[in-house]
């Protein structure tokens, strides 16, 4: 059902440079935001370019709940006009540099909450929370046994018993 | 609902793989197809797990510049390389420009500073702090502060070299200003190395027997290996905590001298290469000469086993000295063996080369490498391939009757190979430098170290720099400032990696001969493979004695 909703311009209570993006959630929760705050999503510029060439402004609907979107928009509204190099998509990327330390603390929840929260930001191409959750999940499995990583993972263990005990899986190299 | 990680694209799952340490690359590998082809199929993570396999890390400073693909090919190159001993036999060479010998070489690859001694008649010896890359004088070494005697053991940690001598007590001073920072270091014996940049460790073995000092050994002092915190500032002892590693019981009484043997320190990666070893899994050696024996006991432990154990227990306030009985660090992180048959080992990283004669009756020289990096040894033992030795046992005709054997668990791969093409006097050596691909050893051809009229350097490679064909590339080097007379020195610098193509040599008469420069000759050896090389070629810096020689 494309829900398109027009927003009026001038509605926009407070600072006026900032246009308001609506943005609906798979519970169908109608989350009104600031545009520039979402810019750090290119998934979110390109519908706002979109928007620009048709001079026609959509809801944009998003696959995953209030709950996950909050938690995105919480990101970008703390990183609001702060350049991270790893959003940069004319930089070169970034190579292995430690976890910033809000993001650290952002991303001290469940790993369901994880997992749903890099999936978001994946859909959302939102690259530094992307790379800041994909360090998190790889905190957690640092260490682990193989059998703890399944479970940590939610993955099955779906080898053979002959292909479990050759050396192919045990990748040895 | 527990949400599947699987479920994620395929990117996020290799964005995280990427981000993992390779011992989990391993382990996640192992827990479903999906990850399992995902991780196969990706190069770079078959290279973090190839590392971590093979007790290596990424990221020396030419790294960078080189594909992913071609840095594991590298790597898999120089393990393979190791595994069979692949390296080619050496040629020997003109001699060059000698006193009677470079001894006790020591030195910094990555300060490019040589530090060695002179043998000479005179006395006292003459202490070399020399630049690798030219083989003059470091140009920013200061003169030593103090006439040397005889034995001596130089250790670099950044600016500051620590010295030992037997006779004295070690000295720190700092090679650039020539200032001495801390003198009588440690304990009794002037031997001592860096076991990271804020411990030393010495062997504090004098008995009651030796000649210099008279202390009796008793539950407060034991026979040990002394292992003292230092000041990162001054260098100068901490005198706030001490540990004190108890040797066997055996040992108590009848060990009267205590040698260490450790590559050196390094502060940073060498400057060359995509991978150097995992420095945590460097390997120290001490020997232990008991009284009337013509051979010494060996001890091999991972310089971090006692680290480990100090973090772990650190020092209550107002104790000055923590004796840990040898039960406790010992029987299961080293490797006790005997010296007999043995000819000379030497140590690179985590690896220890020996030659040693088959038997009595047959003096044929062979070669062993031991092994002892913890990541390859469970690699060995996954693949079922290499021979591993799981520790080793000192009987009692060693250890004395009332003592009974002793079992020591420390397991190492060994690999064997008949030294060919090694002389067959192959005498005393030493390892000195080691880099991540360099084994700098220096070979007595004849036993008698006084008497010897051949020595030689041998550098072995095992060159991830190219990992391209060719056969042995012997280059010779000079140390400048010798004279020559009957003593010539050669160097050799041989090849570990396999190289099908043959050694072009355009010019049978001419050699190249260089001036101790690693750096230079490696950088060289990376970019013109296989090949004689003219003086003019390579070495317009500091070449001031070399020559060239016809044969």
């Amino acid at each position: 059902m494309p829900t398109i909703v027009s927003v009026d311009d001038s509605t926009v209570p407070g600072e006026g440079s900032s246009r308001l993006l609506l943005l609906v959630s798979s519970d169908n929760k109608h989350i009104v935001v600031e545009e520039d705050i979402m810019s750090r999503s290119r998934f979110i510029s390109k519908q706002v370019e979109g928007f620009e060439a048709t001079s026609q402004r959509h809801a944009i609907l998003l696959p995953f709940s209030s709950f996950v979107l909050n938690k995105v928009i919480e990101y970008c509204s703390h990183y609001r006009g702060y350049y991270l190099l790893e959003d940069d998509p004319d930089a070169a990327p970034p190579g292995r540099s430690p976890v910033r330390e809000w993001d650290q603390e952002f991303l001290d929840v469940d790993r369901n909450m994880l997992l749903r929260i890099i999936k978001a930001a994946h859909y959302l191409e939102i690259k530094s929370l992307v790379g800041s959750c994909a360090r998190a999940i790889a905190d957690m499995i640092r260490g682990k046994t193989t059998e703890e990583m399944r479970e940590i993972l939610g993955v099955e263990n779906d080898f053979t018993p002959e292909e479990e005990h050759s050396p192919s899986s045990k990748c040895t190299g | 609902m527990a949400i599947s990680l699987t479920l994620l694209p395929e990117d996020i799952l290799l964005e995280v793989l990427e981000l993992s340490e390779g011992r989990d690359i391993l382990a996640c590998q192992a827990t479903c197809r999906r990850l399992n082809t995902l991780i196969r199929d990706s190069i770079y993570l078959q290279y973090a797990k190839e590392l971590f396999a093979s007790g290596m890390l990424d990221g020396a400073r030419g790294a960078h510049t080189v594909p992913i693909r071609e840095r594991l090919d590298r790597l898999r190159c120089y393990t393979a390389a190791w595994e069979q001993l692949s390296w080619q036999s050496r040629m020997p060479l003109p001699h060059l420009v000698g006193c009677r010998g470079p001894l006790e070489v020591s030195g910094d690859a990555a300060q490019e500073l040589l530090v060695f001694r002179e043998y000479t008649d005179i006395q006292p010896p003459r202490i070399h702090l020399r630049s690798m890359l030219t083989s003059e004088v470091h140009p920013l070494a200061n003169a030593l502060p103090w006439q040397m005697r005889l034995e001596f053991n130089a250790q670099m940690y950044a600016t500051y070299a620590v010295i030992c001598e037997t006779t004295t007590k070690p000295v720190s001073w700092n090679w650039k200003t020539g200032r001495v920072k801390a003198e009588g270091l440690a304990g009794t014996l002037g031997q001592l190395i860096f076991l990271d940049e804020h411990h030393v460790l010495t062997p504090d073995v004098l008995s009651r027997r030796s000649e210099n000092v008279v202390r009796k050994r008793d539950s407060t002092h034991p026979a040990c290996l002394h292992v003292i915190p230092l000041s990162p500032i001054s260098l100068a002892p901490t005198a706030s905590r001490a540990y004190m590693f108890a040797l066997p019981d055996f040992l108590q009484q009848d060990v009267i001298l205590g040698y260490v043997d450790a590559c050196t320190l390094q502060t940073v990666p060498a400057p060359h290469g995509c991978f150097y070893p995992d420095p945590s899994d460097r390997l120290i050696s001490i020997k232990l000469f008991v009284d009337h024996m013509e051979w010494y006991f060996l001890l091999d432990i991972h310089a971090q086993t006692l680290l480990r154990y100090i973090a772990a227990h650190p020092t209550t306030p107002g104790t000055t000295v923590v004796i840990v009985p040898w039960e406790v660090w010992g029987p299961h992180n080293t490797r006790i063996t005997t010296s007999q048959n043995l000819i000379e080992s030497t140590l690179c990283g985590s690896r220890r080369a020996i030659t040693h004669q088959v038997s009595d009756s047959d003096r044929t020289a062979m070669l062993t490498v031991l092994d002892y990096s913890p990541h390859r040894v469970a690699r060995a033992a996954l693949r079922g391939t290499a021979t591993i030795l799981h520790g080793s046992e000192l009987g009692t005709e060693y250890t004395g009757a009332e003592f009974g054997p002793l079992r020591t668990l420390l397991p190492c791969i060994a690999t064997e190979s008949p030294a060919t093409g090694w002389p067959n006097e192959v005498g005393l050596g030493k390892a000195y430098i080691c880099d991540d691909v360099t084994m700098l050893v220096l070979t007595f051809c004849n036993r008698a170290i006084y008497d010897s009229d051949r020595s030689s350097i041998l550098v072995y490679t095992a060159r991830s720099d190219t990992g391209l064909a060719g056969a042995a590339q012997p280059y010779t080097l000079v140390l400048p400032g010798f004279t020559q007379e009957h003593n010539p020195v050669e160097f050799h610098m041989v090849s570990m990696a396999p190289r099908p193509a043959a050694l072009h040599s355009t010019d049978q008469n001419t050699r190249a001969i260089a001036t101790a420069p690693l750096h230079t000759l490696r950088s060289y050896v990376a970019t013109h493979p296989g090949s004689v090389v003219s003086r003019d070629a390579w070495g317009p810096r500091g070449t001031r004695d070399a020559s060239t020689h016809a044969k």
